[in-house]
């Protein structure tokens, strides 16, 4: 064999490798909520997990499945399209909001999913998105950023799980280097309930990095304006 | 790349970097014609690409900072590579490649100053284009109800003042003691939604409004710019504030 034939034997050797690494194919139906379930159980057999609740998806090649336990605990996890299947990315029964992002760029569809256990007479879930009052001077130029204070409160139907689409215009300030955050707070009777009512604060995870969420701060009534 | 300037990415440096583009093309041209002995054009173009990569030095200039190319590391590396022949052949174009960045840092410079004549920072305009679709949105709850007057908007653009200073600190403060008028209150209650920054400017800007309906606050996220006209653009339900 010439150098010129092995040369091409290996780039044809290397992009056969890299297609096979890479391929995921065209994402199928999502698995209907028995078969998820049986996912689940295969994947994380002491979770005790009773009940897949929903299959959401979540862009083109993830889905949410909120989920319950045997003591009618409540649990989020989610799925990835990859390498030709629907496959566990991972199970939590950490149940705050969290934003979940399709990808790691700044371009990432954005969508808030939560899964509250019931029975709390939880009666209002808000999420938040705030930019903090900024203000100063460097050399004669002065700086003032406004507070921005968004609010969207959750239906009272769809309290229990869902899933909100990141707004838009809560994106559009994220091009500006001034600092963010989305927060939530749920109310009964009018009042701000405690975290740790609702949230589980052992929380036990099993994950295997197909998916990229960010946590969202659970907020106090004296933080907002 | 070396000729990176921390601007985001508008019309003027496009232009002006495929301007330079253009005469290293012509000198890299001239330089391949001249040749007696021809080089092969891929290898000339690599030793160009080669001549690129050198270690910089930061420098700040006009108020914009960038990077000037100091030691002609791919320039060496090329040297060290090469026999003495090739090397004779090809170093005419690892230097062009070299001296390229110093082109590119000259047109970043050029461009920040040219940047400002046509997207002037104390020009409303600049800021606000597609004025017709604008929609007044709330950025916090305190805001009062109030309609956007488009006509009041347009006036607005033409007739209001940058302000040279204003009393960022004075605002910060206001809404933390009760008593004073903006206690728990927000300043700057709305933004301008629907509106554009002027094609090729490469701006994010966010236009926010003051709550007498009188004031702009521009924030590009290297400048925060405050507008004032004496005509209101928001037109407050009866109430007033």
């Amino acid at each position: 064999m010439n150098r010129r034939k092995l040369l091409k034997t290996l780039l044809v050797l290397a992009a056969v490798v890299w297609l096979a690494l890479n391929l995921d194919g065209k994402p199928g139906a999502p698995p209907v909520h028995g078969e998820a379930l049986k996912m689940l159980q295969a994947f994380a057999p002491d979770f005790n997990i009773k009940q897949a609740l929903d299959v959401i998806p979540l862009g083109n090649k993830h889905l949410f499945v909120p989920y319950e336990d045997e003591d009618g605990n409540r649990g989020n996890s989610f799925m990835a399209w990859e390498r030709f299947k629907w496959r566990i990315a991972r199970v939590s029964t950490d149940t705050s909001p969290v934003v979940w992002h399709s990808g790691l760029g700044d371009h990432a569809k954005k969508a808030i999913v939560w899964n509250l256990a019931p029975g709390k007479n939880i009666t209002e879930l808000s999420l938040y998105f705030i930019v903090e009052r900024n203000a100063g001077s460097s050399g004669n130029h002065d700086l003032y950023f406004p507070r921005i204070q968004l609010e969207r409160k959750i239906s009272p139907d769809n309290m229990s799980y869902g899933v909100l689409p990141f707004p838009e215009e809560w994106e559009q300030f994220s091009k500006l280097p001034e600092i963010s955050y989305v927060g939530w707070i749920h109310r009964y009777e009018n009042k701000a309930a405690d975290p740790s009512a609702i949230v589980n604060s052992s929380s036990r995870s099993i994950s295997n990095g197909m998916i990229v969420t960010r946590n969202i701060r659970p907020m106090d009534e004296a933080e907002l304006e | 790349m070396l000729f990176e300037l921390e601007l985001p990415g508008n019309l003027v440096i496009w232009l002006l970097t495929g301007a330079v583009w253009l005469i290293i093309l012509i000198v890299l041209i001239r330089h391949y014609r001249r040749h007696e002995s021809k080089p092969v054009i891929w290898k000339a173009l690599v030793a160009t690409a080669m001549g690129i990569s050198a270690i910089p030095l930061h420098i700040n200039m006009f108020g914009y900072s960038g990077k000037l190319a100091v030691l002609p590391i791919g320039v060496a590396l090329i040297y060290i590579l090469l026999q003495k022949d090739s090397w004779q052949r090809y170093r005419v174009f690892a230097w062009t490649g070299f001296w390229s960045n110093h082109a590119m840092l000259i047109v970043t410079l050029l461009s920040g100053m040219l940047y400002s004549l046509v997207y002037p920072k104390n020009d409303l305009s600049v800021y606000l284009t597609h004025v017709d679709n604008a929609r007044l949105v709330e950025t916090h709850h305190s805001a009062p109800s109030g309609r956007l007057s488009i006509e009041g908007l347009k006036v607005a653009i033409d007739k209001s003042l940058l302000q040279d200073s204003y009393p960022a600190m004075e605002w910060y403060t206001q809404y933390r003691q009760e008593g004073e008028t903006l206690y728990q209150k927000e300043k700057f209650p709305f933004m301008l939604s629907g509106i554009k920054p002027r094609w090729g400017s490469g701006l994010h800007s966010i236009v926010f409004v003051e709550r007498d309906g009188q004031g702009l606050l521009v924030a590009t996220g290297r400048d925060y710019l405050y507008f004032r006209s004496g005509e209101p653009l928001v037109s407050f339900g009866g109430e007033g504030q």
